[in-house]
């Protein structure tokens, strides 16, 4: 699905996967991994948190809409822990990026999945975001 | 104005009457002796023309262009001086005038109704007519009688129409304001109403597109996988292989979202007033048996749940709509087998209740948060990984339009949640007639 080219820059980069939606989780997973990435999944903030390994990850996916820590609360103490991982969101509410921009002012990467998100579109932003200095 | 107190105070109504300037004014001139050539003028105290030899000029403003410039000029300041001296005193004002070797004389005097001044009144004559004027001036006695006399006898009916006529209007728009006041309530109320109702439509549709869109996320991430895995150069193979586990999970979605769509357009129906019932009459019973038997096999699979019916002793006839009660009866089993732990136990049981039979499930599960109670039978208050959060919302508009109740309890000391409806019972003797009307159609 993707270029070799990209798949190069990119082989074995880790991502973080947080989504309280196992299949979501899994299946997302899934994908990145058959395209070479090395992926962590959980299905709850508290765990993702308690697990967080500082300065492993090139880049993080938190769904939004989540019970107990929500994807916006996991960014802010993310942040505290890691200011240099890269952090998508995703969602299945209708969320727009200036809606998020307001709950989160300090956000600047603009990354934002709706579900459904095909495997194309994934890959190819991940491999944008990525890539970026 | 006054009421008939005279406290002024107490009147707040305002009364106009009116007479035609013209008709006084020629009433009035009719008064000067006929030999002389006066002239006659009515101004009101804001120096307003009310009538005048010369018509195009009623309604103009004496101190306006118009006025003065048809003023001679070697009469105009004496003129001016006079009426100046009118509108400002109350007593008679004449000055003598001497125009183009002709001696005249202006004469005004203020008018005076009911003690208030009104206006002026004026008379320009070719010699002095003092006494003319002054007969004038005596002639308002009859000028009083006349015409004032007319115009007060038309005022106290006013007033006292208007006095009557202000305290029932007063009652009106007390009554009126009562209502508007009311009506403004219910406004607000409904508007309120509204605006809660319409958030509650925005959330329902925000929780809705994402109850649909999440299942959908895993069976297009897995097809599109299988596709990956199964595609070279040549395009996909005529064969596709995945792993059990990506087929289970598209399985496992699609089921959910056809669950999910199915209770999504319920809800629609249910919400649009187009929730058909059908009713037939059948033995409760035997429905709760049938779903039993469905439902088993998933109670006692996994967690070997214990379902107990206890059913009373004989039919018990209902008329009510067979499927969608079959639809209720699942649903509340099935948020039982949900909420009871593993070698739990549920008991379902059947009462008749004077007209009414009784339907409870009763879980052995941990009863219900206190914090969902309030909204148990709203869209979407549960959710657990398996439902949709509609079905107690969904069970509750079936139940209702059928003419029954819903409610649920949390059993404290024994534990676990008893959700219970009541449908009408159908009694022998009503089937015995209706028997006898189905063949009398016959």
């Amino acid at each position: 699905l993707i270029s070799g080219h990209r798949n190069n820059l990119t082989s074995g980069k880790k991502i973080l996967i947080v989504d309280d939606e196992h299949d979501i989780g899994l299946s997302l997973k899934r994908v990145l991994e058959r395209n070479s990435f090395s992926v962590d999944y959980y299905s709850e903030s508290i765990e993702a948190i308690e697990n967080f390994k500082v300065g492993y990850y090139d880049l993080a996916i938190f769904d939004i809409r989540m019970p107990g820590i929500d994807g916006t609360e996991l960014y802010k103490r993310i942040r505290q822990l890691d200011k240099s991982v890269k952090i998508c969101f995703i969602s299945a509410y209708e969320i727009t990026i200036d809606e998020l921009s307001r709950i989160l002012p300090d956000y600047i990467l603009n990354c934002l999945f709706k579900k459904p998100v095909h495997s194309k579109f994934l890959l190819d932003k991940v491999a944008e975001v990525l890539s970026a200095s | 104005l006054s009421d008939e107190e005279g406290d002024a105070d107490r009147f707040k109504g305002v009364v106009v009457a009116s007479a035609n300037p013209t008709v006084v004014g020629q009433y009035l001139k009719s008064q000067l002796s006929q030999e002389s050539t006066s002239s006659i003028g009515l101004m009101t105290k804001d120096a307003i023309i009310l009538y005048s030899d010369d018509e195009t000029l009623i309604g103009d403003d004496y101190y306006g262009n118009e006025f003065q410039s048809k003023l001679p000029v070697g009469l105009k300041e004496d003129f001016n001086a006079v009426i100046d001296n009118s509108l400002k005193s109350s007593g008679l004002s004449q000055k003598t005038l001497s125009y183009q070797g002709n001696s005249g004389s202006i004469t005004s005097i203020p008018m005076i109704i009911d003690g208030a001044s009104f206006g002026i009144l004026y008379i320009v004559a070719p010699y002095t007519v003092a006494n003319e004027a002054q007969q004038i001036v005596d002639s308002q006695t009859i000028f009083t009688i006349v015409l004032i006399g007319a115009l007060a006898g038309v005022a106290v009916a006013a007033a006292l129409a208007v006095l009557r006529w202000n305290k029932s209007l007063r009652r009106e728009v007390t009554n009126r304001t009562a209502e508007l006041q009311d009506s403004n309530r219910s406004l607000s109320d409904a508007l309120e109403e509204l605006k809660v109702h319409d958030k509650m439509q925005k959330e329902f549709i925000n929780i809705a597109a994402h109850e649909l869109r999440t299942p959908v996320q895993p069976i297009l991430s897995m097809s599109e996988i299988t596709q990956m895995d199964n595609s070279s150069d040549d395009g996909l193979a005529d064969e596709v292989k995945m792993p059990k586990e990506d087929f289970e999970m598209i399985v496992r979605n699609a089921r959910r979202l056809e669950r999910l769509s199915s209770d999504i357009l319920e809800v629609a129906r249910i919400e649009s007033n187009s929730l058909k019932i059908q009713r037939e009459i059948f033995d409760l019973n035997l429905k709760i048996k049938a779903v039993i038997h469905d439902i088993k096999p998933m109670a006692a699979g996994e967690k070997n749940i214990n379902i107990v019916f206890e059913p009373a002793g004989h039919p018990i006839l209902v008329n009510a709509d067979k499927t969608k009660t079959f639809e209720v009866i699942s649903n509340l089993i099935g948020n039982a087998i949900k909420f009871t732990p593993s070698d739990g136990k549920i008991i379902i049981e059947t009462k008749e209740l004077d007209d009414e039979v009784v339907i409870s499930v009763t879980d052995t599960g941990p009863g219900i948060d206190p914090e969902i109670v309030p909204k148990l039978f709203t869209k979407f208050a549960t959710k657990s990984f398996t439902g949709t959060g509609l079905g107690l919302y969904i069970s509750k508009a079936i139940v209702e339009a059928q003419g029954g109740r819903i409610w649920a309890a949390t059993n404290n000391g024994k534990g676990g949640a008893t959700f219970s409806f009541s449908l009408r019972l159908e009694k022998e003797k009503n089937l015995t007639e209706i028997a006898a009307r189905e063949t009398k159609v016959i």
